[in-house]
């Protein structure tokens, strides 16, 4: 029953198919011609504390420009243990990122279990509160226990082009056109130690990430 | 005035492993949910073909399955992992199906966990004399108890009560290997190993003819080869 190490790494790189390929071309293609702000927190600085152990959390629609705007810091991003998620690891590698395959819905615990150690090793970690499947903008209180169990901070990030094709998927996957503006909006991190009411420390912890990443 | 009532903690979830018991559920839950709200409570059936789900729906009350039928410690594990990674648990009080625990010792449990938040474990601890408890069980508790304390060097006063409340830190931090139900006692063993407290709280014994699903000579020498095989590995790997 214990689980084995389930981060992509220990699969070794997946091979791009069409679908992963061609994302992989579009999104390296058209990230060249984007270009990006930063706004926000200084507290902490992802592109330059590298080693303290962060969770970074965005919706699931913003995958991609900010997968590519963290290319070169690598993190570690939690991404479904189903076809979609081989296709997200397999561009994810190609961008330095390492992932830990599982969901709020397939293998829940061995996740944890492996951001906590994640964390422990002072690497940063990405989770998507409402992936894999939704509902759109709706927090899940995964990354929440987490960070209490660990003490790490939660940055609540947002991207936001001025100008993106939205897709009619259940997220609304946002592909921000060619040459527009980026602005990263990287929100005041949530402290476990701000919730400190037993009993409703997730509850409250979640309510507050949702808040946070909402515009 | 009832234990809900009482307000039940947003993140304390009762869990309850179950097998073919369908029937039993519908005797235990009613009394459950008199103390516990509805989404507080998680049913995980061990790949029963008795139309536990459908029990389940009928109170309204969460149930997670394992298609096939694997072992309690297979369905407790199925049962954590929905209820931190879709509920955000804590804490998770563990209660056999078989309404052998009494939902009047919940809060026992509530207050342990207050005055204890860092704890591991708090684990139910039976009334061990005749009449309470028949005299084979009593026998193979005291010796499995005894035994486990020697190889975690803690007191372990009841190895094998299945009511407990596990903290979500523990449960997070130490995966369990096996599927049964050693799995109760490996996870004491790991929580010792890790440093997590592992206490005990007086519980009640109701015990019924209820068919067990334990096998006593076969499953103790199961569990003996589990927690000698889990004492080894727990040498070898952690300093």
């Amino acid at each position: 029953m214990q689980s084995p190490d389930n981060t992509a790494a220990a699969g070794g790189i997946i091979p791009l198919d069409l679908v992963s390929g061609s994302a992989w071309v579009l999104g390296s293609v058209l990230g060249r011609t984007w270009r990006f702000s930063i706004e926000g927190t200084r507290e902490i600085d992802p592109f330059r504390d590298r080693d303290k152990g962060v969770i970074f959390c965005f919706w699931h629609s913003q995958i991609l420009p900010l997968a590519y705007i963290f290319r070169g810091v690598g993190v570690t991003a939690v991404v479904s243990a189903s076809k979609d998620g081989d296709r997200a690891t397999a561009v994810a590698q190609r961008w330095n990122h390492d992932t830990i395959r599982g969901s709020s819905s397939r293998g829940q615990l061995a996740v944890i279990r492996q951001c906590i150690r994640t964390l422990a090793g002072g690497r940063n970690v990405v989770i998507i509160p409402d992936g894999p499947r939704g509902p759109r903008e709706e927090v899940k209180p995964g990354a929440a226990m987490i960070a209490l169990m660990t003490n790490a901070p939660v940055v609540p990030v947002r991207a936001i082009p001025r100008r993106a094709w939205r897709l009619n998927s259940w997220d609304g996957f946002v592909i921000p056109k060619p040459f527009t503006h980026i602005t990263v909006d990287f929100k005041a991190p949530l402290h476990p130690s701000q919730f400190t009411e037993a009993g409703t420390r997730v509850e409250q912890f979640t309510r507050s990430l949702q808040e946070a990443l909402l515009p | 005035m009832t234990q809900h009532q009482l307000q039940w903690p947003a993140d304390t979830f009762v869990l309850v492993p179950a097998y073919k018991a369908a029937a039993a559920l519908n005797v235990l839950l009613p009394k459950l949910l008199n103390a516990v709200p509805a989404s507080n409570v998680c049913v995980a059936d061990d790949g029963s073909r008795d139309g536990t789900p459908q029990v389940c729906g009928g109170f309204d009350v969460a149930c997670v399955s394992n298609p096939v039928n694997k072992g309690k410690g297979a369905a407790l594990e199925q049962g954590f992992s929905h209820l931190m990674g879709d509920k955000g648990a804590s804490w998770i009080i563990t209660m056999d199906a078989d309404g052998q625990h009494a939902v009047a010792d919940l809060p026992v449990f509530l207050r342990s966990i207050a005055e204890m938040p860092d704890a591991g474990i708090i684990a139910g601890r039976r009334t061990m004399r005749p009449g309470a408890m028949p005299l084979s069980r009593i026998c193979s508790n005291m010796l499995t108890s005894r035994f486990l304390s020697l190889l975690t060097g803690k007191r372990i006063l009841d190895s094998q009560c299945g009511f407990r409340a596990y903290s979500g830190r523990l449960l997070a931090a130490a995966p369990c290997r096996f599927e049964r139900f050693e799995m109760e006692s490996e996870i004491i063993m790991r929580a010792c190993r890790l440093g997590f407290s592992v206490n005990f709280v007086n519980v009640q014994t109701l015990y019924f003819s209820t068919q067990s699903h334990i096998s006593h000579v076969a499953d103790t020498l199961r569990w003996l080869r589990a927690v000698i095989t889990i004492f080894l590995e727990l040498r070898r790997t952690t300093p």
